[in-house]
């Protein structure tokens, strides 16, 4: 029985086992194709037989309660299943899908049915030895790519024998194959040949597992539990979400590269490679000279003929362009002698070439294609939460965010802005309490949802996944803790790892401490007031860690007279906020330890050591007697220009140490009474800087304890106004104006 | 192997054997000019259990063969990175296995001139004979042109830009003009095959910024990095600073974990370390060269100092002398390091560490 069965192992994505496939099926012409892919889909296989362009995918989404999943099976043109699929039907095999359905537990976590498992993608050393790549993408170019097609069936059997011998296979695996198995035994029960296609990891497994008893029926497809939602849809993808470099639990680097390679051959692929590089940098003004094209061209095909090959592969090509048109010295080695996403670094050269490699191609679905979830689900969430743009003219909807966690409205008004859908537009600033949106027609509307769909199904899932994508292009912490923002502001509380391991590294990675801060006192507020899940809670509170321990090495690395930094001030009140209201794994005796070393020491700058001294207050290392104590003796040694410096902050992280009687006040007095006028004229603006800290009332108070030093007990320091409110109004007026002129010309006030 | 008396022979004597082997039985094709192929050159660099050779570049085969490549093809080969990264070494047995020579070779800097790097004149002669090809004294340059071989510039961007562009149409069009010779054949010396130039250049020192477009153009540039991998930079260490403390007479080597916690603190201030290393890098040079000599330094205090083996406190009286020499930012980072990062670490050899801090003020 088993002679009539027919396993390709393949690798997804790959062009070489597409091809494979094709043989296959024009040799067996076999009665059944059996595709590993989502089995509830078999009834609407018809879908995917339209005249689509891909990339496309299967998109399964899986709600329950408030669990949340999706998962992906995108297609291009030279996917071996997608061609097993196309080319089994047209050519009158029953075609089938074999593989669980997306949202069962076994597939739970998988993101991309198609994409390598990481124990998967790690070549074993000795076949990187013996092929001399580095990388399982290079190592499977040069064993199954670039050679000749002759025996290549062979090759991958004992290579994905080999691999499923070394990498133990998962418990989620097992149960995928079982019922991957029974589809098989029953195919084979029916008679005619059976070819099946499916991931080379579990064709060993098929094999041994369609060796028993013929099934009588085909394995039941398990339903959704009575309580869950399920939905599997067909969108358009992009090249750009196929990349492994774009880092979103993909198949293959480089879809453009395997799309030339299909379409127009293995030794046209890197011409176009190369073109596409050399024009992606022309458009942007970089210079490539013909003689820069021929040497990279050169390089190239020297490269390939050293490694053995008959054309140029991929990685001779990226190091062919790496070798010749790069003149600078790279901070980091070429991004694929790794399996990694680019990160912020990366020559700009080898962001654009990985780029041209990377391909801007959209799907596009055929108009007979069942509309996308998403666009029902936008249409039906604005009618049934009243957002429809009228049918003439706009309409202003004003949504207070008083009750954060829970406004359907806001929170699909948000999710709409997040993904671009034209014709909504916010009217307010975004963290307003009262949110102002305007919404009207906009001939755009129906392409941006279609494009929007892409993303997921539901405005949610298709926000979340939008954010994710932001996440990934965002460098720095601040911009990254502000797309965590969004999500919440968004009610999207999904937060994937990925995005937090980008957030973890930006926080490593940020160089300056103002930026610093501002991120670490997002996070805080997000720690302490967003609706957070418990793990999410503790991924966010290892990125405050990284954040606290990198803002700590920077804190002590400041030194030099400099003048007042509020961003410097801001970090310590980042650091101290997150030390006292996180449950971070940094000590408080870490922090405290920091900013004792830095507020003692006479050579950081005088705001530092004023804020740190302040940190130790109110961290309650310090008493406020004591602290009122050590800031007299410093503000006595500090040069005067200093002294508002130093004060701003001081006050800005602690302002309670003036209620204390330790004489601060009276010491600052003095300090301030021995300026003479240059030395005030200088200090003045920190000094205000560092009493406009203080609110009205508190101001109010020091105010009379001054005047009271200064022989003026009881003074009544508080008089009405005698401008009329409309001169007020209008200076008011005058001061936005100066600020919008004055920023006009890059100057901030 | 040559006679004892050298201190260092070049790499074409001190690996002849390996060289033979390889010429003897190199069937592949070879560009012309050069004494092996390129398969072969891999060989002798990257090495081949096959054939007995020890692989000599740690780093990664790519950044060879891109590099062989770029000679065979008409370009020069500039290799950039951190100082004590192998750049020099690495460009030595290129020309070694390539031209069977590593000899030709300029060292640039402020002083260089042309004649240091074409040709210059045996005055004696010059007055006597006037301009002759008998007069003329080759510089690296001409006598890697006139035989085919592979010429080394090192610390290239040291020189002069304008000593620089002397390489201009020798990298181009290939031919050394002599117009002291006047209207005469030998005026002209048209390279022969095998001919080319591997500079070297260093990330610290002047950059390339300084180096003509035009001269930028007729070099591929390849960055050599410092080893990425903690293992392969620990084994290197481990056996590099053993042959050097035999060589000083120190019958021990320094103990595991005291090398665990060396190159850990090295990649962590170069900015290569693990999870833990968000830090700036150091401006002093923490390259796994330094890292071995740090090694080899605290092997020698430890026997000779104290008759025992070396310590974590060597390490960080190595840091404060050789390290972070002259450079108070970088004394700062390193005290910075211990206080904050090192005081948590777990193991004794850790703890050892950061309770030797004090001896960076010293």
């Amino acid at each position: 029985m088993v002679e009539r069965l027919t396993i390709v192992g393949v690798r997804h994505h790959s062009p070489a086992c597409a091809r494979l496939v094709q043989q296959t099926l024009a040799r067996l012409r076999p009665r059944f194709v059996l595709i590993e892919g989502p089995d509830d889909f078999n009834g609407r296989l018809g879908e995917l037989t339209l005249d689509h362009e891909p990339p496309i995918a299967l998109f399964t989404h899986h709600f329950r309660e408030d669990q949340r999943y999706a998962s992906w099976a995108p297609f291009c043109v030279h996917s071996p299943e997608w061609v097993g699929l196309r080319e089994g039907l047209a050519a009158g095999a029953e075609v089938r899908f074999i593989d669980l359905p997306g949202w069962t537990d076994a597939l739970r976590g998988l993101e991309n049915r198609y994409a390598d498992g990481p124990a998967r993608a790690d070549p074993s050393a000795a076949l990187a030895e013996a092929t001399g790549e580095i990388g399982y993408d290079a190592v499977w170019d040069a064993l199954f790519e670039l050679p000749e097609p002759d025996g290549l069936a062979e090759r991958l059997t004992v290579y994905f024998d080999g691999l499923r011998e070394h990498v133990p296979a998962a418990p989620s695996d097992l149960r995928r194959e079982e019922h991957m198995g029974a589809w098989i035994r029953w195919a084979l029960g029916q008679g005619g040949e059976v070819l099946v296609i499916c991931g080379g990891f579990h064709a060993p497994a098929l094999r041994a597992l369609a060796a028993g008893p013929a099934e009588a029926s085909p394995p039941e497809v398990p339903a959704p539990p009575a309580d869950a939602r399920c939905e599997t849809w067909l969108i358009p993808f992009t090249q750009r979400r196929l990349d492994s470099f774009a880092g979103y639990a993909s198949g293959l680097p480089s879809p453009a590269w395997y799309r030339w390679v299909w379409d127009e051959g293995a030794d046209e692929a890197p011409r176009r490679a190369l073109r596409a590089t050399a024009e992606r940098l022309r458009e942007r003004n970089q210079v490539v000279s013909v003689a820069d094209t021929i040497a990279a061209w050169t390089q190239a095909l020297a490269l390939a003929r050293l490694r053995g090959r008959t054309s140029v592969g991929r990685v001779d090509l990226l190091d062919a362009v790496a070798s010749t048109w790069v003149k600078e010295a790279l901070d980091q080695p070429l991004p694929w002698s790794e399996r990694r996403t680019l990160s912020a670094a990366t020559h700009p050269v080898l962001v654009e070439l990985v780029a041209a490699l990377s391909g801007d191609r959209r799907g596009t679905l055929h108009p007979d294609t069942p509309l996308p979830p998403l666009a029902h689900h936008v249409a039906r969430v604005r009618e049934e939460l009243d957002l429809q743009a009228p049918a003439v003219g706009s309409r202003e909807v004003v949504l207070s965010t008083s009750q954060p966690d829970h406004d359907p409205r806001r929170f699909a008004l948000e999710r709409m802005l997040l993904l671009g859908i034209a014709g909504i537009v916010r009217a307010s600033r975004p963290d307003a309490l009262e949110q102002r949106y305007v919404l009207g027609r906009h001939p755009d509307a129906e392409v941006s949802v279609l494009e929007a769909s892409a993303y997921g199904p539901t405005l949610e899932s298709a926000a979340t996944a939008r954010l994710e994508e932001r996440a990934g292009e965002a460098q720095s912490f601040p911009t990254l803790v502000a797309v965590l923002t969004a999500a919440l502001r968004a009610g999207l509380s999904r937060l994937s790892q990925r995005a937090l391991d980008a957030l973890e590294d930006a926080a490593r990675a940020e160089r300056e401490l103002g930026p610093l801060g501002t991120g670490l006192s997002g996070l805080v507020g997000i720690l302490r007031h967003g609706a957070l899940t418990p793990s999410q809670r503790h991924l966010l509170t290892a990125v405050a860690d990284a954040a606290v321990d990198r803002g700590l090495w920077l804190v002590e690395g400041q030194t030099g007279d400099a003048p007042l930094d509020l961003g410097r001030i801001g970090a310590v009140v980042g650091l101290r906020d997150a030390s006292a209201q996180v449950a971070l794994t940094i000590p408080v005796d870490r922090v405290a330890g920091v900013f004792t070393r830095v507020s003692g020491r006479a050579d950081a700058p005088a705001d530092l050591r004023g804020a740190c001294l302040g940190g130790l207050a109110s961290l309650g290392t310090e008493t406020l007697e004591r602290t009122a104590e050590l800031a007299l003796t410093a503000v006595d040694g500090l040069p005067p220009t200093r002294l508002g410096d130093y004060l701003a902050g001081l006050l800005t992280v602690a302002r309670e140490v003036l209620s204390t009687d330790a004489g601060l006040v009276e010491g600052i007095d003095g300090a301030v009474g021995a300026l003479d006028p240059v030395e005030f004229g200088v200090a003045l603006p920190s000094l205000r800087q560092a009493f406009g800290v203080l609110p009205p009332r508190e101001r109010a108070d020091l105010a009379r304890v001054v005047a009271a030093l200064h022989g003026a007990p009881g003074a009544n320091l508080q008089r009405r106004l005698t401008a009329s409110p409309v001169d007020l109004h209008h200076a008011a007026t005058l001061q936005v104006h100066a600020r919008e002129l004055l920023a006009n010309h890059g100057i901030r006030v | 192997m040559s006679a004892p008396s050298i201190q260092r022979p070049p790499a074409e004597v001190r690996y002849q054997a390996e060289l033979a082997r390889l010429i003897a039985q190199d069937t592949a094709p070879r560009p012309p000019g050069w004494r092996l192929s390129l398969q072969a050159v891999r060989s002798f660099l990257c090495g081949d259990k096959k054939l007995g050779i020890e692989a000599k570049f740690v780093g990664n085969q790519g950044l060879v063969e891109r590099a062989m490549v770029s000679l065979a093809t008409q370009r020069g080969l500039l290799l950039i990175g951190e100082p004590g990264t192998a750049k020099s070494m690495l460009s030595e047995l290129l020309a070694a296995a390539i031209s069977g020579d590593s000899s030709l070779v300029i060292q640039g800097g402020a002083a260089t001139g042309e004649e240091q790097i074409k040709y210059g004149w045996n005055y004696a002669l010059l007055l006597n004979e006037g301009p002759t090809t008998r007069a003329l004294v080759p510089g690296p340059v001409y006598a890697g042109m006139a035989a085919g071989k592979l010429v080394r510039f090192e610390e290239i961007t040291r020189c002069p830009s304008e000593v620089q562009d002397a390489l201009l149409s020798i990298l181009s069009d290939r031919v050394l003009a002599i117009p002291e010779l006047g209207d005469v054949p030998e005026a002209s010396l048209l390279a022969r095959a095998g001919f080319n130039v591997i500079a070297t250049a260093n990330t610290r020192d002047r950059g390339v910024n300084d180096m003509s477009a035009a001269l930028k153009r007729r070099f591929n540039f390849e960055t050599v990095h410092p080893i990425g991998d903690f293992a392969t930079e620990l084994a290197l260490v481990e056996r590099q600073s053993a042959a050097m403390l035999e060589a000083s007479g120190v019958p021990r080597s320094v103990p595991r974990d005291v090398l665990e916690v060396l190159v850990t603190t090295f990649r962590d201030l170069r900015g290569s370390g693990g999870e833990a290393s968000a830090m700036d890098r150091l401006n002093t040079i923490m390259s796994t060269a330094e890292a071995v000599s740090v090694a080899h330094a605290a092997g020698i205090r430890g026997h000779y100092l104290r008759g025992g083996d070396a310590s974590p406190a060597d390490i960080v009286e190595s840091l404060a002398g050789v390290a972070v020499k002259d450079n108070s930012q970088d004394l700062q980072r390193v005290r910075r390091y211990l206080e904050q990062k090192v005081k948590d670490r777990k193991g004794s050899a850790w703890k050892a560490l950061y309770e030797a801090r004090h001896l960076l003020d010293g």
